[in-house]
């Protein structure tokens, strides 16, 4: 299989999930698209004559760093807009305490699913944003420990700790749905 | 127990996974994705133009040669030549102040002139 093809078929593996996880993250179609479209290009032009089983913990680490971007000019532009003449005098808040957890999906999306899956959806969002890399990497796109720690760029009991906890987290979550 | 406590986890995480792949995008999110897909791979066949590693000595001799030959020429001309005007107010100058030093003597030292 030439290269070109064995990117396309890696990358048509991956496509869907990856736009769910990070929609899960940003909690905006868009906005997913747009963070999806630049981790493949990326992927594509800078590390496709890499071996093919480094791209899923290289895709996914480019994915984070994607919505971690996204998160941090949503955070100066909530910022900036923070200094008009609009803001509240009382609102002290900070800006980065405004970033979505993933719990506000959008209306049209959630008319598609059923309850209790969206109790799941749900429940995923709502988890810390380390813990639910380590869940999806881990139990959805399938990647060990070791390519998840290189995906999180984190240690590997760093991954243990946080997809432990994430499991706990959504069992408790989700017990009178799913006992 | 705590054997159960894994495959009690390990059926949970089953349950998500499936549940999660259930749910299938929408249409015209799958054609945006795909879409989105064939432009990245394309754009692999795209050739980079950046210089060849091998490159790098022979700009880096080349380099070197033209800083030596900078050098060599800077140092044949230890003063850059003035033109002609300046080379004269200079002149002038020095002469000027040789003639202001002296009447200043003058008319410190009470120098008698005849």
């Amino acid at each position: 299989m030439s290269n070109a093809a064995a990117l396309n078929s890696f990358l048509a593996s991956v496509e869907q999930r990856a736009f769910r996880m990070a929609r899960f993250a940003v909690s905006d179609s868009d906005e997913a698209m747009d963070i999806v479209q630049d981790a493949m290009l990326m992927l594509a032009r800078k590390y496709a004559t890499k071996p093919e089983a480094e791209w899923p913990p290289l895709f996914f680490r480019i994915l984070r760093n994607r919505i971690t971007d996204f998160h941090r000019r949503r955070a100066v532009r909530n910022g900036i807009f923070a200094l008009f003449p609009s803001r509240r005098d009382d609102d002290d808040s900070n800006p980065l305490d405004h970033i979505s957890d993933g719990r506000n999906v959008e209306p049209e999306f959630r008319m598609q699913i059923n309850v209790a899956t969206q109790r799941l959806e749900g429940a995923v969002a709502a988890l810390p944003a380390r813990q639910r890399e380590a869940f999806l990497l881990r139990a959805w796109e399938g990647l060990d420990v070791a390519d998840t720690a290189r995906a999180m760029r984190c240690s590997e009991g760093s991954v243990k700790t946080h997809y432990s906890r994430a499991v706990h987290a959504l069992r408790e979550r989700l017990e009178d749905d799913w006992p | 127990m705590s054997g159960e406590r894994r495959r009690s986890d390990e059926d949970f995480v089953a349950q998500v996974r499936d549940v999660l792949n259930e749910q299938s995008l929408a249409p015209e999110i799958g054609g945006r994705l795909a879409a989105a897909r064939h432009r990245a791979v394309a754009s692999v066949d795209v050739p980079i133009l950046r210089a060849p590693s091998s490159w790098i000595p022979v700009g880096a001799l080349a380099t070197t040669l033209l800083t030596v030959g900078l050098s060599v020429a800077i140092d044949n001309n230890v003063a850059p030549p003035l033109d002609d005007e300046r080379q004269l107010a200079t002149v002038e100058d020095m002469d000027l102040l040789m003639d202001l030093e002296f009447v200043a003597w003058l008319d410190t030292d009470n120098v008698d002139a005849g």
